[in-house]
This record gives structure tokens, sequence and C-alpha cells, in this order.
């Protein structure tokens, strides 16, 4: 057994304390909610676009959200067609809106705020690390496959488990981290100072410690692989072409690389666990469809892709509008913000029958699961293609796996930022 | 060389379209052009940047074809 292995296999407290959705929402100021899905399908049918943030539209005016700023103008967009648009036209609605939020105070000045030409810029270099390929092969290879392997392994030996957090938490933060480059032993520290860098309500000095933190253990790793390299992202990294505008090309500075490691390895590790989540929990909770997915198991990849159409991760995204303009008929005036309610455009029923429902055998049509335009997520597909080993590894190796009839049951839980289940007890033999 | 762009995975990215503009082109919802569309021959001079574009595309939505 690898060292790698050996150590993701250890028993780690730390796991529990930082894959929490109850304790992730609770602490970054915000308030549980149920299910938002009544009143955002609600909403959507009085009107495609309106005047005020979601959360003041949902009646949680006083409370904090990510994403969201107390006495900003702020308008929401709630269809399918209306979020697409301000999602593809970035120039109009931009994101920018991370420099109001801090957000690039918190996580640096990365590709998550930039736009234009600085955006493609800084992210076509590592676009092809990403890609639907790499992620199949690349990703796989290196660490995807042994990671699910070593996890599925220790699960499979006591007949009943917590999914939730001893697969779904523990492997994507390993397969990017490990992906990336960090020592398995410095894995969990690392993920914990980037909690703490997005924690709003925490004291100035204790998020400043973070980036400090953060800053030197991805320092110390780019300065050994700009001597040394090694097979691996920072590595690739190091090594990236950037052209720049007048046609001469450099490579990545520190700051630079450790602005994207920072955004893709906390994005990594937290929606991949939350969605591999909401995937396994549609499935038990619906047998109808899990006896479907056991009669026709290459469906992995369809019933990812519902799961995320169905409940994504996180269902809003922020932007700044630049410009006097009007979506879908509605007028907006430049300087407001927008809130892209990606949740409530993937149920609409303009663009999906019995929207509600989650329907494994639906054919696919592109949902706004993972975003869209110039900046739909980066890491979609190597998520995809972790999630799609981890339900294999689920479905071949626990037998008849299902709820634990002595445990409560998970519950969809979070805020309206980021959402997931609060557990998966299942038994299995 | 023949490039064509399937419709179910363009997300208007438009990245295409900032890499090789020579090449690709946006329609009036902000996807490729050739969403929908035959595929179309690419210019001998034109396919490396077609390339290039594809290859910057999130989607891996532009198919080159032989």
């Amino acid at each position: 057994m690898s060292r790698y292995s050996d150590i993701l296999e250890r028993e780690d407290p730390r796991v529990g304390q930082i894959f929490n959705v109850e304790a992730d929402t609770l602490d970054s100021g915000s308030v549980l909610i149920d299910d938002p899905y009544p009143d955002l399908n609600r909403l959507r049918e009085q009107a495609p676009v309106q005047q005020g943030s979601l959360g003041d539209l949902m009646g949680f005016k006083g409370y904090h959200f990510t994403n969201h700023l107390e006495d900003f103008p702020t308008y929401t967009a709630f269809s399918f067609a209306a979020v697409s648009k301000g999602l593809i036209d970035n120039k109009t609605f931009s994101s920018r809106a991370y420099h109001n939020l801090g957000t690039v105070t918190a996580l640096g000045d990365s590709i998550l705020n930039k736009s234009g030409a600085d955006h493609r810029m800084h992210r076509s270099p590592i676009q092809p690390m990403f890609s639907p390929e790499y992620a199949q092969s690349w990703w796989d290879e290196k660490i995807i496959a042994e990671t699910v392997e070593t996890l599925i392994a220790k699960i499979e030996k006591k007949g009943s488990a917590d999914l939730f957090l001893e697969l779904c938490a523990r492997m994507p933060v390993h397969v990017v981290s490990a992906g990336f480059g960090f020592d398995a032993e410095d894995i969990i520290p690392f993920r914990m100072a980037l909690i703490k860098l997005n924690r709003h309500g925490a004291p100035v000095e204790e998020r400043h410690n973070a980036m400090q933190t953060v800053r030197s253990m991805l320092g110390r790793v780019i300065t050994e692989r700009r001597s040394r390299p090694q097979n691996d992202i920072i590595s690739k990294l190091v090594e990236a072409p950037l052209k720049q505008a007048d046609g001469t090309t450099r490579g990545f500075t520190d700051d630079e690389i450790i602005a994207h490691c920072t955004l893709i390895v906390l994005a990594g590790g937290g929606t991949t666990w939350r969605q591999l989540g909401i995937t396994l929990f549609a499935l038990l909770e619906n047998p109808d469809q899990l006896q479907i997915f056991r009669e026709n198991r290459a469906m992995a990849p369809e019933v990812i892709l519902e799961s995320a159409r169905w409940h994504p991760t996180d269902i809003i995204f922020p932007r700044l509008i630049e410009a006097d303009t009007e979506l879908e008929g509605f007028p907006l005036p430049k300087g407001a913000m927008l809130h892209l309610c990606l949740g409530s455009a993937n149920r609409d029923p303009r663009r999906w029958d019995n929207p509600d429902k989650f329907d494994i055998t639906r054919s696919v049509q592109r949902s706004l699961a993972f975003g869209g335009g110039p900046h739909s997520c980066l890491g979609q597909h190597v998520s995809r293609q972790e999630m799609v080993v981890a339900m294999n590894a689920v479905f071949d190796r626990l037998p008849n796996v299902r709820w634990d009839p002595d445990k409560p049951k998970g519950r969809l839980i979070g805020d309206l930022f980021a959402r997931g289940p609060s557990a998966l007890p299942v038994v299995f033999g | 060389m023949r490039i064509c762009v399937s419709p179910d995975l363009c997300c208007g990215a438009q990245l295409c379209v900032e890499i090789a503009p020579e090449v690709y082109a946006l329609n009036d919802e902000g996807f490729n052009a050739l969403v929908g569309a035959d595929p179309v021959e690419v210019a001998p001079e034109l396919e490396e940047k077609a390339r290039e574009g594809a290859q910057g595309c999130p989607e891996s939505a532009i198919q080159i074809l032989a």
C-alpha cells in the first residue's frame, strides 16, 4: 500500500469537524433552510427577473448569506432563459461582483473575479488540465482510482457507514489536493486554513493568519516544483506558458499560482463532496430511480447530471450590472447586483417536464448546475469523473446499499448559497 | 479538415471565439454559431487556429473531423 493510501485510511476526527453542512452554514452566520424549492418555483412563476436579493424575496431579510450584501441594490433572475443570459453575457453582468463581496480580499485575485481578456489569459493555460479527456485519463490514473479504492475497501469491511463523511467528504479533498501536489499529511491542515479564509464572520486576525498559512504551504510546494518538477498540477502551472496581449509569453508568478490553487482546491474539495452526497441521497430516497440505475449501471454520468440539475450544491451566483440594461424585459440599473438563481433555473418547466421530479431517464439537456458562459465551472469534468468512479464503487462493492434503519435518515440542508445532505447513514450486505 | 459543434455541450463560454476569431463566431444568444449547423470545412491555413480554439473549449464541444 502506498504512503498516500496509508494516510488516507487513517481515522481522522478533523474530517468530521470540517465536513459538516450544518456547522458550515451556521458558522458562516447564515441560517438553515429545509427545502427552498417551493419558494423558488413560486417566485419564478411570478416573474423571471425581480427586484430584491434572493434572501429578501424569500423572507430572510437580516440574515447573512454568502454572495449577499445587506442594503445593496440587488435583483434576482429566476427563469432558465434569464439566468443563462446572465451567465453568458459576462460583459454586462460581470464577475467584478466578487470585489464588492470581499471574496477577492479573502481568496486573492483569481479567475473567479477576472473578466474579458485578462480572464482568458489566466484561464486558457490551465483549461487543458481539466478537460473531459484529461479527467478520464490523467486525473483518474494519478489519483481518483486509488483514492476511491482505498476508501471503499475500508468501508466494505464494516457493513454500515456514513457515506457522506467516509466517502463523499474524504474523496474530493484528497483527490484535488494530491492532484495539485500536496503531501498526504498536509491535505487536511491545508483544508482547515482554506475554510477559515472564506469565513466571513471570523475575526480579521484569524482570517489573516489563515491567509499566511495558505500562502506559506503553497509557496513551499511551488518553490520545490520550480527546482524539481513532478507529475502534478502545481508543476504544470509552473511550466504553463501565459500568452500576453502584446504577443509575448511568460510563466505564472508565484502569486498567480497561489490564486489558482486557493480557488480550485477550495472549490474542488467543497462542491464535489456535497454534490456526490446529493446524488446518493436522491437515489436512496427514490427507490424507483435506484432500481433503474441498478439495472442500467452505465448510467452513472446521466444520474450525476440529473442530480446536479435537480439539486445543485450552490444555488445562486452573483454578478455586477455594468450598464443600464434589460433582462427578459425587466429593466436593470448599472451598479446594482444581480443574483443568478441556478437552482430555480434548473426547475424551469419551460425547459423540463415535471422539473421537481428526480428522473434519471430524462434526455439530458444542459442545465446550469455547473454555470455557463466564460466562467463555467473549470473543474466540472474532474468532479464528474470523481463522482462516476465513487458511484460505481458504491454500487459494485456495497451490495443492496440502503438507509440504515436504526439511524435517522439524511436530509438535504444548507442555506441559499450552498446545500448538501446532513448525513448518509447506510447499511449493506 | 471539418469542424462541428455539439448543441448539447456548447455552454456559451466563448473561449473559442476569443482564441480563434478567424474561425469561430457567436450566434445572437452567445453560443457558437455552428450549433445546430452541419459540419463546415476549415481553410488549410486556419486549421491550427481551429484546433487551438477547440482545445480552449471547457466542454470539448467542438469536434474536429478529418
